[in-house]
């Protein structure tokens, strides 16, 4: 069963510019268990999918069209009418930090300065499992045990402002585990901190992934992250999915020449060779104005006059990989990536 | 915290030092003294009034004496008025502008606050330009052409309210009204535009994705935050309606300081100037370390910055 299901998502923002489509109609799931890694750069819109399945989207930004489903319960934002509004987001408030958590990207901002760690832990506690705040509070307690936060009773009663990053971090994480949520959606969770402490929080990520069998999407720009815990990854880019497959087939049978690009990108320690890393030259598609065919096609060493003028269909390769470029296609066949 | 407060009342003391310098001096520099009337007519007088108040001295000698008394909290008799002594005059007429000070400055803060939260929640535009406007208007309106509008109006046409002085609660309406019309719509664009920008942060993001409600989120997690400046500006604010209120005070007449230092001024009643210069200095000083204290106690990252 999935735990998760998004439908031919469409997300927009309206913008001073004009409307911004940062997603524009992608279907996936996530089955239950699994890790599934999104991948894309800046503005691919990996975090603006996350955030309109969370129903979190800042005010300029709206889901226009697509189904989400939880567990084969209905989620899709409703812009249409105040009353179906109002139902949604009483559905929301229910599942939000309970079923479904988030772990945010930036420590330092995500938490709020004026109040004490402990009352921020303890507060999703409080607010889904009625119970008594003594309760609460050996809840909270256990959990900053369990994220690796040393002594954490005389921890409990300070500020975030005394916190480092890395241990900050920890505190999000530990509010997002706070309801032993089915879904953990994490967006980029380790982009802010230095290395070392980018290994021990996937570490941690994976071991409460591992130890209560939830569910994770992992939201990154580092394939090098996502190579060691995920299952199954998709790769974004101009608010579509361009490649999918497990982590078998991405790594080792990529298909699509964005991913091929991005695997150029990922340092390789074993290689002994002083290979330079190969960036991809030019910038992301504009999403005011998104073209009309494969969005890579600027930047893409193999682009077609095809590719500028439709957006390629899928060729699935095995159950789980399939990819979305001409050059896949059977009247392609003489094109060697 | 401890260390902050004492740190804080030093800074004060120098403060106090400085200003009670630079107006001894300012005083002095004013051409004529208190006896430059028609009753001192006579030098042999004058010079006698002279002496018996030590205005012959040098100026800088006058300073030193000047300096021991005010340590010593003593500002003297009234040059201008014999047999009234400054700090009596002050006792008299301090708790009626610190009263009306207070209210004022509660009134503002309420309504403002009020208007202001009310601006940047609301989805409505015409809500928001609504209490923009008005803001804008009690920002640029003086203080003393809305009080003559609310007299002619509440006072003269309708005579709902008295005019003069401050016997009945119903007094203070007029005068309340007028001094708090710019700090509410000050506090109103403060609270506004501070509400806007802390609900927009990222950790009003994390409260929602725990499962808060908007409201919820709003009342734990953005007021607190969202009021630190306004707490910040309450302080001096509330000062200096009571220092500011001269020409409120003038205009109904209430017995408070401004109308005493206006009188002191014009017959350089040097003991009086200097009196109430001190008082009111201490005034806004006690009142921001105050608001300053509360942005401490409210956001704990303050006390860290020694």
């Amino acid at each position: 069963m999935s735990i998760l299901k998004v439908e031919n998502l469409v997300t927009n923002f309206s913008t001073d510019q004009g409307t911004v489509q940062a997603v524009r109609g992608i279907s996936f799931e996530v089955k239950q268990q699994e890790v599934l890694g999104i991948v894309g750069e800046s503005g691919s819109g990996k975090s603006v999918t996350m955030f309109s399945v969370m129903g979190l989207l800042a005010d300029n930004g709206r889901v226009d069209d697509g189904k989400i489903y939880f567990e084969e319960q209905d989620i899709s934002p409703s812009h249409l009418d105040k009353a179906a509004r109002k139902t949604y987001e009483k559905q929301m408030q229910k599942l939000r930090g309970n079923d479904i958590a988030m772990i945010f990207q930036d420590p330092m901002t995500f938490l709020n300065p004026v109040l004490k760690i402990g009352k921020q832990l303890m507060e999703p506690i409080l607010i889904h499992d009625k119970c008594s705040k003594k309760e609460a509070k050996e809840r909270a307690l256990n959990l900053m045990n369990l994220v690796g936060i040393p002594s954490p009773q005389s921890r409990f009663n300070q500020y975030p402002h005394q916190f480092s990053g890395g241990m900050r971090q920890r505190i999000i994480i530990a509010i997002a585990l706070a309801c032993n949520p089915k879904l953990i959606i994490a967006d980029e969770p380790t982009t802010a901190l230095d290395v070392t402490i980018q290994a021990q929080v996937l570490e941690l990520i994976q071991k409460i992934q591992a130890d209560r069998g939830s569910s994770v999407i992992m939201i990154t720009h580092d394939l090098g992250v996502v190579a060691s815990m995920c299952d199954r990854i998709l790769i974004m880019y101009g608010g579509k999915i361009v490649e999918e497959g497990t982590d078998r087939e991405i790594f080792y049978k990529p298909k699509h020449p964005y991913t091929i690009g991005l695997l150029a990108c990922v340092h390789n320690p074993d290689s002994t060779s002083k290979e330079a890393l190969v960036p991809i030259p030019g910038s992301p598609p504009d999403l005011l104005n998104p073209p009309v065919g494969c969005p890579f096609v600027d930047r893409c060493e193999h682009a077609m006059l095809v590719c500028k003028q439709m957006m390629p269909d899928e060729t699935r390769f095995s159950d789980t990989h399939l990819c979305r470029c001409w050059l896949n296609h059977k009247f392609a066949k003489e094109a060697k990536v | 915290m401890i260390r902050y407060i004492i740190k804080r009342v030093l800074i004060g003391v120098l403060t106090l030092f400085i200003l009670t310098t630079v107006t001894f001096f300012l005083m002095k520099s004013i051409p004529g003294n208190p006896f430059t009337s028609e009753r001192f007519k006579d030098p042999a007088i004058l010079a006698a009034m002279n002496e018996k108040y030590g205005l012959d001295k040098p100026v800088f000698e006058q300073y030193i004496i000047y300096l021991k008394n005010v340590v010593k909290l003593d500002f003297g008799e009234m040059y201008s008025r014999k047999g009234f002594y400054v700090k009596d005059v002050l006792l008299e007429a301090a708790p009626v502008t610190i009263r009306l000070g207070l209210m004022a400055g509660a009134f503002a803060l309420t309504v403002g606050i009020t208007l202001g939260i009310v601006a940047a929640l609301s989805k409505k535009k015409w809500i928001n330009n609504l209490v923009m406007v008005l803001a804008t208007l009690g920002v640029s309106v003086p203080s003393f052409l809305l009080a003559l509008m609310l007299m002619i109006v509440f006072g003269v046409k309708f005579k709902i309210f008295p005019l003069i002085g401050l016997k009945t609660p119903l007094h203070y309406v007029l005068p309340v009204l007028a001094l708090s019309f710019y700090p509410i719509s000050y506090t109103s664009r403060l609270t506004r535009s501070s509400m806007i920008e802390v609900l927009k942060k990222d950790y009003i993001t994390l409260a929602r994705s725990k499962g808060l409600s908007w409201v919820s989120t709003v009342v734990k997690h953005g007021l607190k935050n969202a009021l630190l400046p306004v707490v910040t500006y309450a302080g001096p604010m509330i000062a200096f309606l009571m220092t500011g209120s001269f020409v409120i005070e003038n205009l109904f007449t209430i017995p408070g300081i401004g109308s005493k230092m206006v009188s002191a001024i014009g017959n350089r009643d040097y003991s009086m100037i200097m009196g109430l210069t001190i008082f009111l200095g201490i005034l806004i000083i006690s009142a921001t370390l105050i608001s300053d204290l509360v942005v401490a106690f409210v956001d704990p990252r303050v006390k860290f910055k020694k």
